[in-house]
């Protein structure tokens, strides 16, 4: 058998490449970091007429400059890793813009097969391409596939196997004027035998002129006196061009593109109109920011009342219509799995009777695993929703349309993606800043999706609202989105406002809109997994770990003695001396350390609220629960709002800490969080007090 | 004929490009086909909130501040 063929996968964004990857790999890739970043590898290996494929895909990139980390990634993929064959995908849709990076990888490896995705969808829209003539004009192979149906993908696998190593003789883009100068750096660079081994010298040129950073600092370090001289020839460039030489260069690529690789080879017929008219109206200053908001209130609340009833249910209450709504509310996703679970742990019990062993395993271990399992269907669900709103393109006009809402609090559009997923899971919504542009806006991000309500606050705050009932217990969770929401764009604008010095200043937008079709479920199921993996992986080793240590903790007296009695536990004792801190809340009386009780164990995963009020209290159901804690009205909503914002729960804080690399960061955000639910909590509680008790 | 800037063209309006000046966004603006020399179309711009351009086939949003940036002419319209 032959050895490992390394192939690595480059394309721009939205060129349909994690689609390609997926359907080369069939799903079953590995996924880890790049060394010293935060930026995904994916990889897998895979079996082609008798050769192993190693496949690696590298993150989506416009082009080979060296300014963001996914564009050093790439490069230096390219020059230290020595894959067999880059494969470089084009969009047959946009051939022109998409192929500037195929001929910017060309002047630095031969080692290219070029592959020209969504072939279907340019078909339907009038794009026909000669690709024989683009690959006879480029030198390399050129395979048009359709990822989704999977033609050409077969084709494509038997080129890579062909073509393994093999350096191919491609074009060189002629730059006019500036030729000479190449010519006479990149001789230069030919000189230093250590530059030349690894780079080739006329992309190394190109680079020099173009004032790569990188580039830049090899000449320096290792041309020695030669170095000035180089910087004589590009001064002397500049000033017979006389604009900026990175932009010529930009310019002359696209030229050579236009004019002599694409020259007879493409052919776009005149369609009729492409975009229907109602599509302008996600553009429109005052319809868009209407109809975008519109659309996310209805996936979401779609999506609410699927997952707890909530808010169908307290609705229906409210119309007189009780029993209709505690059926939605137990036949909901999640009030289905509970079921099951409290059937399982009772059957467990009944079997292998009571003993601490058991109610450890039930308790501890399926408690955890149930608490993970609950919220699988439920952010899923909130995945599935937005997966279906990204691929079909409506999600970048979306974001368009609350662009200027999100600019009055020091946003942009890029922050809707980030502020959505959390609404599922902090976790990945943290993750998912990753994708905006501006560093000091996903820094912001970072910080303030946290506050956002997941799915586990929102299941919380529904045992509290039901517990609170009337008036108030209806109005609860809606009040506690608008709160929340309000704290994220305040305190977003303060922060715009300190760290910017002009007043003006907007947050801004860059974004590429694709054509609005009709989702691929494939494509939507991979977008959900992509997010909801972060969930299991990560959030879940944390929830599981946590709610077993919680259990031990619950059942360990003060003398270090197993105890069933959750009361006289290390974690209450502490409780008690602790709970004085609650009384600002309004939150006092024989039963207060509970309340203090389930704070701490929230930190760790905040859904563990309603188990531990229940354990501690030994109520049959959180609601009851909730009422046995004796709470007043005022001080109940006091508590709800302080636990559902006082800190991001044990998972967010590790996947903080994994984003930023930052403690300064991570404490400050711990910091933020409980200072805001503290000071709201005691307002709310003075605020609720004085309002209920007029009435 | 008289230069400009992006945000101020009126929508229809197809314009070349001449210049972009400064900002963090440059290269990836270039690497997105906006570029000195470049024809792009402004499909929509009402004068608030971000604008939109076609370049060949495909439709990029523009925050005001990125397009304030960017120094046309117009070529037609």
């Amino acid at each position: 058998m032959s050895r490992q063929i390394i192939v690595g996968l480059v394309g721009q964004p939205n060129v349909g490449k994690s689609t390609l990857f997926n359907v080369l790999t069939r799903g079953n890739a590995i996924v880890t970091n790049w060394p010293g970043t935060t930026v995904e590898r994916s990889e897998a290996v895979i079996r082609h007429n008798n050769s192993e494929i190693k496949i690696i895909d590298l993150p989506g990139i416009y082009g080979l400059s060296y300014l963001t980390p996914e564009e050093r990634i790439t490069r230096k993929f390219i020059t230290e890793e020595n894959p067999d064959v880059i494969v470089v995908l084009a969009d047959s849709t946009i051939l022109e813009r998409t192929l500037y990076l195929v001929v910017e990888i060309l002047e630095l490896t031969g080692r290219v097969v070029v592959a020209v995705t969504k072939v279907d969808e340019a078909h339907s829209r009038g794009v026909h391409v000669n690709y024989d003539l683009i690959s006879k004009r480029l030198g390399v192979p050129v395979i048009p596939v359709s990822a989704i149906k999977g033609n050409g993908v077969d084709q494509l696998l038997s080129i890579i196997v062909e073509k393994a190593g093999v350096e191919s003789l491609v074009f060189r883009v002629k730059y006019g004027e500036l030729e000479a100068f190449i010519n006479a750096i990149e001789e230069l660079f030919a000189g230093s035998r250590q530059l030349s081994s690894k780079y080739p010298p006329r992309w190394l040129a190109l680079k020099f002129l173009e004032e790569d950073v990188e580039v830049e600092e090899l000449a320096r370090r290792q041309m020695g006196g030669v170095y000035s001289e180089l910087c004589m020839v590009r001064e002397e460039a500049k000033r017979r061009i006389g604009q900026d030489l990175a932009a010529f260069i930009s310019i002359s690529r696209m030229r050579f593109i236009r004019e002599k690789i694409l020259k007879d080879a493409l052919i776009i017929a005149p369609l009729k109109k492409t975009e229907k008219r109602w599509y302008r109206l996600f553009y429109n200053p005052f319809t868009a920011p209407i109809l975008s908001l519109g659309i996310l209130i209805v996936v979401f609340l779609t999506v609410f009342i699927v997952n707890t009833g909530f808010p169908l249910t307290a609705i229906l209450d409210k119309l007189g219509y009780t029993e209709l709504a505690s059926i939605i509310g137990e036949y909901s996703i999640s009030g289905i799995i509970d079921k099951l679970f409290t059937a399982l742990s009772n059957y467990i019990v009944y079997s292998l009777g009571e003993s601490p062993w058991t109610l450890f395993l039930v308790n501890g271990l399926l408690g955890g695993v149930a608490s993970i399992i609950v919220f699988i269907p439920l952010i899923f669900k909130v995945m599935m929703a937005l997966g279906a709103l990204e691929d079909s393109g409506l999600l970048p006009r979306l974001a368009i349309g609350v662009h200027l809402l999100l600019n009055k609090a020091g946003l942009s559009g890029h922050a809707l993606l980030p502020l959505s997923i959390s609404m599922g899971c902090n976790v990945p919504g943290v993750m998912s800043t990753r994708a905006v542009p501006s560093s000091s806006e996903r820094l912001k991000l970072i910080l303030l999706t946290p506050f956002i309500p997941c799915q586990a606050r929102l299941v919380v705050l529904l045992a509290m609202a039901t517990a609170i009932g009337g008036f108030a217990g209806a109005l609860l969770v809606p009040f506690i989105y608008v709160v929340s929401f309000i704290i994220v764009f305040t305190l977003s604008y303060t922060i715009h406002r300190l760290t910017t010095s002009e007043r003006r200043e907007e947050v801004d937008l860059l974004l590429e809109i694709p054509p609005i079709h009709k989702p691929y479920l494939k494509v939507v199921w991979w977008f959900t997994w992509h997010y909801l993996k972060h969930f299991i992986t990560k959030a879940g080793t944390v929830i599981l770990i946590v709610s077993i240590a919680s259990w031990l903790l619950q059942h360990t007296s003060l003398g270090f003695m197993y105890t069933d009695n959750a009361s006289e536990s290390i974690i209450a004792t502490a409780s008690r001396s602790l709970s004085i801190i609650l009384r600002p809340l309004g939150v006092s009386g024989e039963y207060s350390w509970i309340a203090m009780y389930a704070v701490i164990m929230g930190f760790l995963a905040k859904e563990l609220v309603l188990s531990t009020i229940v354990t501690a209290t030994g109520a049959s159901d959180p609601i009851e629960a909730f009422k046995t804690l004796g709470l007043s009205t005022p001080s109940a909503i006091s508590l709800a709002l302080f636990i559902s914002l006082y800190i991001p729960c044990l998972a967010t804080v590790a996947t903080i800490y994994g984003e930023t690399r930052s403690w300064k960061y991570t404490i400050l955000s711990i910091m933020l969080m409980l200072i805001v639910a503290y000071s709201l909590g005691v307002l709310a509680f003075h605020i609720a007090n004085k309002l209920l008790t007029i009435n | 004929m008289e230069t400009t800037t992006l945000d101020l063209i009126r929508e229809g309006s197809v314009v070349t490009v001449l210049e972009i000046s400064g900002g963090g966004w440059v290269r990836r603006l270039y690497q997105m086909g906006i570029l000195p020399g470049s024809q792009v179309k402004v499909v929509f711009n009402r004068g608030v909130g971000p604008i939109v351009v076609r370049i060949g086939n495909v439709e990029v949003s523009l925050g005001k501040g990125i397009a304030r940036r960017i120094v046309v002419k117009v070529t037609q319209g």
